[in-house]
């Protein structure tokens, strides 16, 4: 029995979606291991088509632009970006492209 | 008319008399129009000695070359004047269709002067130009006065104020085509002062641009443009402005119960997400433009009507700790049917309730109360119980009740939507917006959450100068020729430049915009400096200099204003005191405003 | 003088650049705009291994000790400075596109990406090629009127909000230089797939 099967049942890390990945994924929240922000987003969308489609471009390697990751909060892309290391303790917040004034 | 009409309105309500005086072309060239052409002629009409809610201050309704050229987003408008709540330079800037429907009647500009003995209207018609009695309409609200006009979407087109207008309230709207409005800093109470109900315009000329290949080349780019960004293509038609609601809170930047915290527990509420599923009928676009995010929102009362925008849902929701929606839309329904600036308004009310909360006021007024929004909107429009201290704005209410330091407010204007403390470079734009805490005038929401351009560390605090300079400049081009800052989002000024070469036949490059735009900016700088503003007022409220935030992303921080000010007075050739160096005025070609800005 | 950050974006674009084949190991120059000073990658550091100690600090006037050490080419970066509302500049040297700048007067895109963020480019001709009040002139005047713009036989300018922004150019020139290029070798006539594509040349 391998260790990371005992933790894939545990998922406690909270990953919120905003604007239209809500209704692309069905859901506005969801829960994921950690690892890098990477492997937590490849994670959520494996079962998930609508998402992996809002997220990625033509599979799971490339974010679509304007995707913008919030690890608590601080702007992904200036830490370490999607290599970004994160735990059960850490928030993500996922937003698509958005506008405002 | 190519570009410019070349001629100026110039009406003076004391003695009915009506003109027309050529636009100075040169003038033109250099400021541009909208915004920049009101800036320049108000150094002009409106000196120091010139009390804001006298005869003696004027109104100039402005458009710009491209304003009815059919280019997209060219039905915007401005209007100039000094503000009665700040006593700054105002300019305010709205969409619709007025501002193309007064381009067509042949006038580049509107120059409103003196008062009239009592209420009247305007009247620009193929019938010439009309000074019309008002007085069965004094008192009436907005929508009431809108329709009675005739407002007929692209043909007939009214602005107006409402009662707030009349009653001189400081936060007063100047409304147009019903629910559009030019907002900021009381300009309808400066058009009550003059007794000056509404102002009604049916055009039949045509801005036919000069190089029509040039022009739909333009055209075909612009809209490829808008139509690949995500932004103006889905974000703004799908959700509106209020869209950012969620991830100015997520960062720790969303102002709550005025300005105590930066994260509000009810965000998602008051969110685009949320009116979008709850009371969105449907979305709308103004003039000649595809973007289309005007929300149309209905509440379970059966109430309809535009909004509310990201600012009005956060002055009404976040600001006064409110997280019921529907409370919030009705609330910015009342202010745009009695006419008022619904972040000015929400931000008083927060600062209000703060007051009360710590024993200021007399009240049992206090945070989160959705049930009193209206009543409070309602007497401040006439001037009834608090209303009457909410009238004058947040600055002279918390003055009076011996708590200035509540007052969230630069240059007595009050702050919208974003905390300095999470966001270093907005506080430096506050700080600085020449008509008071403004995000208009160069909003680092862009660089410093949503990655637009790129994306920059919205904690850092050097180099933040630069790009607060470059975008306060490139927001006075917007609002001179006059754009809408959303095609911004997609389309760069370099492409604003060749559409307005294609339009005037005259070639434009980037840099002569921004130039002009930093020419527009500087001499409203004077403006202020000429009306005794200092450095001292280049500042922020003591809360969020001094009182780190207290938990969330922006933890810690305050606003660290100082280095930005030094730096930023230092990129734009500016002294220490803030006024800009001779050599500087003489590059802008603003040798004319040398003699006065240096007394 | 230079915080951590901005260093951290010297380095890592000088990288770039130099990896990607835009510059050779110590030509070409970067520079930001500062308050009211300059900070340019000084003479003789190599792009593409850039430390602390290979940026200088001077001011527009340039009397300062600063432009001992600066790039020759600082009197060019000023003139940019002071004629647009530039932030960054980067002057590379794109092998193609100089290539392309030797027989044309502007370099027009045939891609898809080129068209859509460049249009054109125009070629800048300039005698005395290195750090003259000639180039200076010249391509401040050009850069007016866009964002990258050639000299002949020599290299790029580009300007921009942030080195980013400046460096994206000088990516997506080169780019279409070489789809130009080989185009070209594979001599085959082109389909016109671009609505308005005879307006790019009068972009």
């Amino acid at each position: 029995m391998h260790a990371s099967e005992n933790f894939r049942l545990i998922k406690f890390m909270k990953i919120k979606l905003f604007g239209g990945l809500r209704q692309k994924a069905g859901t506005a929240e969801l829960n994921g291991s950690g690892g890098t922000v990477r492997e937590v987003l490849q994670e959520i969308s494996a079962e998930n088509d609508g998402l992996s489609e809002a997220l990625f471009v033509d599979g799971a390697e490339d974010l679509r632009p304007h995707i913008r990751i919030m690890v608590n909060g601080i702007d992904s892309e200036l830490m370490a970006g999607l290599e970004t290391a994160v735990s059960g303790d850490d928030q993500l917040a996922i937003f698509p492209p958005i506008a405002g004034g | 008319m190519q570009g410019w009409a070349g001629k100026i309105l110039d009406i003076d309500l004391s003695d009915n008399s009506i003109e027309t005086v050529p636009l100075d072309m040169e003038m033109a060239r250099q400021f541009l129009g909208g915004r920049g052409l009101g800036a320049r002629l108000l150094w002009d009409l409106v000196g120091p000695e010139v009390e804001p809610l006298s005869p003696e201050n004027v109104l100039i309704f402005s458009t710009g070359p491209i304003t009815a050229s059919s280019s997209q987003t060219s039905n915007r408008f401005n209007v100039s004047t000094k503000s009665p709540l700040t006593d700054t330079i105002l300019h305010s800037n709205s969409g619709g269709w007025w501002g193309m429907q007064f381009k067509r009647t042949g006038y580049d500009a509107l120059i409103v002067r003196g008062k009239a003995e009592t209420p009247v209207m305007i009247e620009i018609t193929a019938d010439g130009v009309q000074i019309k009695d008002a007085q069965h309409l004094w008192g009436k609200s907005v929508f009431e006065t809108t329709e009675a006009l005739g407002q007929d979407r692209n043909k007939r087109n009214v602005m107006c104020i409402g009662p707030a207008g009349e009653n001189m309230v400081r936060i007063a709207a100047i409304m147009n085509d019903k629910e559009r409005a030019l907002a900021r800093g009381g300009g309808g109470a400066v058009m009550g002062s003059k007794n000056l109900k509404a102002i009604v315009v049916e055009g039949s000329e045509k801005n036919r641009p000069e190089d029509q290949d040039q022009f739909k080349f333009m055209l075909y780019e612009t809209r490829k443009l808008l139509k690949a960004s995500p932004l103006t293509s889905q974000a703004l038609p799908e959700f509106g402005t209020a869209v950012v609601m969620n991830v100015v809170n997520e960062i720790g930047a969303l102002p709550t119960r005025n300005f105590q915290q930066s994260q509000f527990e009810g965000a998602d509420k008051i969110s685009g997400e949320a009116i979008t599923d709850e009371i969105l009928v449907k979305n709308q676009a103004c003039w000649a433009c595809p973007i289309t995010c005007t929300r149309i929102s209905k509440t379970s009362s059966g109430k309809e009507g535009e909004g509310p925008e990201f600012e009005s849902a956060w002055a009404f929701g976040a600001q006064c700790g409110i997280d019921n929606l529907e409370a919030i839309t009705e609330a910015n329904f009342l202010c745009n049917d009695l006419g008022i600036d619904t972040i000015s308004m929400g931000n008083t009310i927060g600062c209000a309730m703060e007051l009360s909360e710590c024993g200021y006021i007399e009240s049992d007024l206090g945070f989160g109360q959705a049930d009193k929004l209206l009543g409070l909107i309602h007497d401040t429009a006439y001037r009834q119980g608090i209303g009457d201290d909410l009238a004058e704005g947040s600055y002279r209410m918390a003055e009076k009740y011996n708590a200035p330091e509540l007052s969230m407010t630069v240059k007595k204007l009050e702050m919208p939507a974003y905390d300095p403390r999470g966001m270093q470079g907005q506080g430096l734009v506050y700080a600085t917006s020449n008509r008071g805490a403004c995000h208009e005038t160069g909003n680092m929401l862009g660089p410093e959450v949503l990655a637009l351009p790129r994306l920059i560390d919205r904690f850092a605090t050097q180099g933040k100068a630069g790009i607060v300079s470059v975008h306060q400049d490139s927001a006075a081009v917007i609002d001179s020729l006059v754009f809408c800052k959303f095609a911004n989002m997609a389309v760069s000024v370099e492409f604003f430049a060749r559409t307005l070469s294609a339009v005037t036949g005259e070639t434009f490059t980037e840099e002569d915009l921004m130039q002009a735009g930093e020419r527009i900016w500087t001499l409203e700088r004077l403006y202020n400096l000429r009306e005794g503003f200092t450095r001292e007022d280049d500042t922020l409220p003591e809360r969020l200099l001094n009182n780190p935030v207290q938990e969330g992303p922006s933890e810690g921080f305050t606003a660290n204003l100082a280095p930005m000010i030094k730096e930023y007075y230092a990129f734009r050739a500016w002294d220490e005191n803030g006024i800009p160096r001779p050599h500087k005025l003489r590059e802008l070609g603003l040798d004319f405003a040398i003699e006065e800005a240096y007394d | 003088m230079i915080d951590e950050r901005l260093y951290e974006e010297f380095r890592t674009i000088g990288r770039d650049i130099f990896v990607t084949g835009l510059t050779s190991s110590h030509g070409g120059n970067m520079s930001v705009r500062v308050g009211d000073k300059i900070i340019i990658k000084r003479r003789g550091a190599q792009f593409g291994r850039l430390k602390r100690s290979d940026f200088v600090e001077t001011s527009f006037e340039g009397k300062d000790s600063g432009i001992v050490r600066a790039s020759t080419e600082l009197i060019v970066h000023r003139a940019i400075y002071e004629q647009t509302s530039a932030l960054a500049i980067v002057h590379a040297h794109p092998r193609t596109a100089i290539t392309l700048s030797l027989s044309r007067d502007e370099i027009i895109p045939i891609d898809n990406e080129g068209s859509y963020l460049l249009r054109k480019i125009p070629v800048v001709s300039v005698e005395m090629a290195s750090g003259s009040s000639e180039m200076a002139t010249k391509i401040s005047e050009a850069l007016r009127g866009y964002k990258i713009v050639m000299q002949r036989g020599h290299g790029c300018f580009s300007t921009g909000q942030t080195l980013e922004e400046a460096y994206a150019w000088v990516s997506a020139l080169e780019e279409a230089s070489d789809i130009i290029l080989e185009h070209k070798l594979l001599g085959e006539p082109m389909i016109e797939y671009r609505k308005h594509s005879d307006a790019y040349a009068k972009w």
